[in-house]
């Protein structure tokens, strides 16, 4: 048997051997770096969008909610959207009437995130509790006007800070928690399917904050995490992520894939968004705001979305700005924060509708805005 | 980011024995993280340059129809803008508690 001290000189070669191929990575990625996204649509002659100032307007204000909210989702095909909020409740909206079709008293207030079920069925929420509980909306609510709970997936040690359904299958979800895993369960049993990191190595080494699936792969999903990186997992084996990726210098708070699927933007608390490309591994675009002089710290990014082309990348920030950063140009084309009809707190989460013609924005004043273009469309 | 140094043993046999069983664990996990970098190397020697990879995320996002866009590519469907029509749903509300 090794002693202890060969056992160290063996760990301290080990130690250096990482640290070497890392450092040799870094290098290798820096050579392939030749340019970026605005470089390269500048070079190819690509001009930034260019809004009026009422092409994008708020036209629906959803109000009912009597806390923050944090979190919302659309269903995939109905207009409907579901919200979570600091008054323990969720609501099941009709983004398209501005009418609440559901409000869901829940068991632990502490609620952080919401989802929608692929068939626009269930709901699924958690938080504090670190469990995720799921509503049927067919469900008859009981003397209380309370909507019973049709399953609790327990099994995580931290808070529950994102969930998603694996779109297309009812059954399957996805949670990110503080205890730095991601679980996928099997709704319909409440069982968890498997586990990422964890005990594994490669797994992520701070609270997870967000999830998103890859559309175009299901089987394909990205976290972000406190411990400042990305991790692509694939959920048929969940003994390793398949990457990971670096760059952000604080809390990965967002991530969601680009539309194409090949791509994924993030949105942290050093300030800027970043577009990654997922096969590679290439960080392709930082996007920074300049500072502003009435920032007394930089604003953190507290959620992201796209438009359904990729064109727009919508992130709102702790002191109540939401940039729409035009991604090909890495410029700021309008902010939602300032626009007439804005909310009067921080946007805290946005969602996007499945067919790309609205984006809805949650705020601490309590309020959801659906924003939608208004303008003239010119079609080429 | 940097791997951090080691645990050393205590001092009596027990925490020998701790200290052994520990530093294995971290020498396993290191190990197995140096094969992991090892293969993204690889795979990174055989990688593009960042700008080979771009034209494709242009032409695949202007060929996309996007209606939040003021210039965009066809075809334009009329439910876009039901944002801006009369509410079409005027069912009652079926929420108890409001």
């Amino acid at each position: 048997m090794a002693s202890v001290a060969e056992l160290k000189e063996k760990h301290a070669a080990a130690t250096a051997s990482v640290n070497s191929l890392r450092e040799r990575l870094r290098q290798r990625r820096e050579t392939l770096l030749d340019t970026d996204v605005a470089r390269y649509s500048k070079s190819q002659g690509r001009l930034p969008v260019s809004f009026n100032p009422t092409d994008l307007v708020c036209c629906r204000t959803l109000q009912g909610h009597s806390g923050k909210v944090y979190s919302l989702d659309w269903t995939p095909e109905k207009n409907w959207i579901v919200s979570a909020s600091q008054d323990g409740r969720l609501i099941v909206w009709n983004a398209l009437t501005s009418q609440k079709t559901h409000a869901i008293k829940l068991h632990c207030p502490w609620v952080m995130t919401c989802a929608f079920a692929p068939n626009g069925q269930s709901v699924a929420c958690g938080g504090l509790d670190s469990a995720c509980s799921i509503f049927n909306l067919n469900s008859q609510a009981d003397r209380d006007g309370n909507m019973p709970v049709s399953r609790i997936l327990t099994g995580h040690k931290g808070y529950v800070s994102s969930c998603q359904y694996v779109p297309d299958q009812e059954t399957r979800l996805i949670t990110s928690s503080g205890d730095q895993t991601c679980v996928l369960w099997d709704v319909t049993t409440g069982q968890r399917i498997s586990i990422f990191g964890g005990e594994f190595p490669s797994g992520h080494t701070a609270d997870v904050q967000s999830v998103s699936i890859n559309s175009s792969n299901t089987n394909m999903f990205v976290s972000g995490s406190c411990d400042t990186t990305v991790r692509l997992w694939d959920i048929r084996i969940a003994s390793r992520a398949v990457r990971t990726y670096h760059g952000h210098e604080g809390d990965v708070n967002s991530v969601k894939f680009f539309p194409d699927g090949h791509r994924f933007g993030t949105g942290s608390d050093d300030g800027t968004c970043r577009l990654f490309d997922m096969r590679t591994g290439h960080q392709l675009q930082v996007y920074s705001r300049v500072p502003d002089r009435n920032d007394d710290e930089l604003p953190t990014v507290t959620s992201i979305a796209f438009s359904i082309s990729g064109r727009l990348l919508f992130a709102g920030y702790s002191n109540g700005d939401c940039y729409v950063w035009d991604t090909l140009l890495a410029e700021v084309v309008l902010n939602l924060g300032n626009l007439q009809n804005s909310h009067d707190g921080r946007i805290s989460c946005l969602g996007m509708s499945s067919d790309g013609s609205a984006l809805c924005t949650g705020s601490w004043d309590k309020n959801l805005k659906i924003w939608a273009f208004s303008g003239h469309r010119k079609i080429v | 980011m940097q791997v951090g140094g080691g645990g050393g043993g205590g001092g009596g046999d027990s925490a020998d024995l701790r200290g052994r069983h520990r530093i294995q664990a971290e020498l396993k996990k290191l190990e197995q993280e140096a094969r992991f970098l090892e293969e993204e190397l690889e795979e990174l020697e055989k990688a593009d340059k960042v700008s080979s990879a771009l034209q494709e995320l242009l032409t695949a996002m202007e060929r996309k129809a996007d209606p939040l866009l003021p210039v965009s590519t066809g075809p334009v469907n009329q439910s876009w803008d039901r944002w801006f029509e009369g509410p079409q749903d005027l069912r009652r509300c079926k929420c108890w508690f409001l």
